[in-house]
């Protein structure tokens, strides 16, 4: 990642619970549609995001939940990835969990057309430093840049004037396109 | 002309004249309240979208994504319909939906 300036917590902390509220506030996507809750953890650097996914077949939506971690926000964007509940806690979701969307396009789902921009959902990404991890490859989300990889101008995300709306609107579009197919535990049944 | 409002309090402006279609533009990259715009039944969409650009203080691109919410659909390629026509069958509620580009991987 370049240029990882280092982040006043505080102040990192503030953005993200600032802009947290705005988006639920102020976003048509939450308005629009039930199932969307967020929570500050004691740490106040990360965020659970708690969002609805299309329905295929018209019953209740699929709610996932999301780690969103604030650490360099907002001189970067949050980091951002599927979790699950588990003892108690939060563990990241793998391939064929329920709390895993199975998306068109991306590693691990059927081939064929993806969400319609550049997103891929991998389970287990090699990232430069040797770590295993999930990533969620597009340019509004932390991993993007620590897995190195390079945005245009155009695509590049803008501290200061981007906010994690820009990071839950590409996942929520992504979660709610024909692309997307299920939680991968079912999907992968089917 | 399309006329614009500022966000913050948009929504609740009840000063949209009679007969005009009023149309939200949500920034998802900036966040915030909905810029408001109005127009004329027989406004064309791209006199629209031409200010929102001015409003979001960019020059248009192609992979910028300026789409209908309800639909998912590229609003920029109905550009030569009038207002009117667009609510009706391509976009009833007119709540719009902006983002830059993305960098990621492709499918």
């Amino acid at each position: 990642m370049p240029d990882q300036a280092p982040v006043d917590p505080e102040v990192a902390a503030a953005l993200l619970r600032s802009h947290l509220a705005d988006f639920f506030r102020n976003s048509p996507r939450v308005r629009d549609t039930g199932g969307w809750a967020y929570e500050i953890t004691e740490n106040p650097l990360i965020a659970i995001v708690r969002m609805p996914a299309r329905t295929p077949d018209g019953g209740e939506p699929d709610i996932y939940t999301l780690r969103l971690d604030g650490s360099s926000y907002d001189t970067w964007p949050v980091s951002t990835t599927f979790i699950e509940s588990h003892d108690g806690g939060w563990r990241r979701a793998r391939l064929g969990s329920p709390a895993f969307p199975f998306l068109r396009g991306s590693p691990g789902a059927p081939p064929g057309d993806g969400v319609g921009f550049q997103f891929a959902l991998h389970d287990d990404y090699l990232f430069p430093n040797g770590v295993h991890d999930q990533l969620i490859c597009f340019s509004y989300n932390l991993g993007y840049y620590t897995s190195n990889h390079a945005p245009n101008e155009d695509q590049k995300w803008r501290s200061g004037r981007d906010r994690v709306d820009a990071t839950l609107s590409r996942i929520h579009t992504a979660l709610t396109g024909q692309a997307y197919l299920g939680p991968s535990a079912q999907a992968s049944v089917a | 002309m399309a006329d614009v409002r500022e966000r913050e309090g948009a929504e609740n402006d009840k000063s949209v004249p009679p007969g005009r279609l009023v149309v939200q533009v949500y920034d998802e990259d900036a966040g915030g309240p909905p810029f408001v715009f109005d127009g004329g039944p027989g406004e064309k969409v791209s006199k629209i979208i031409k200010e929102v650009y001015g409003k979001l203080e960019l020059e248009p691109k192609p992979d910028d994504r300026l789409t209908c919410l309800a639909t998912g659909e590229d609003v920029r390629q109905y550009g030569d319909m009038h207002l009117r026509d667009y609510a009706s069958g391509r976009c009833r509620d007119l709540v719009w939906t902006f983002v830059r580009d993305t960098g990621g991987a492709s499918a």
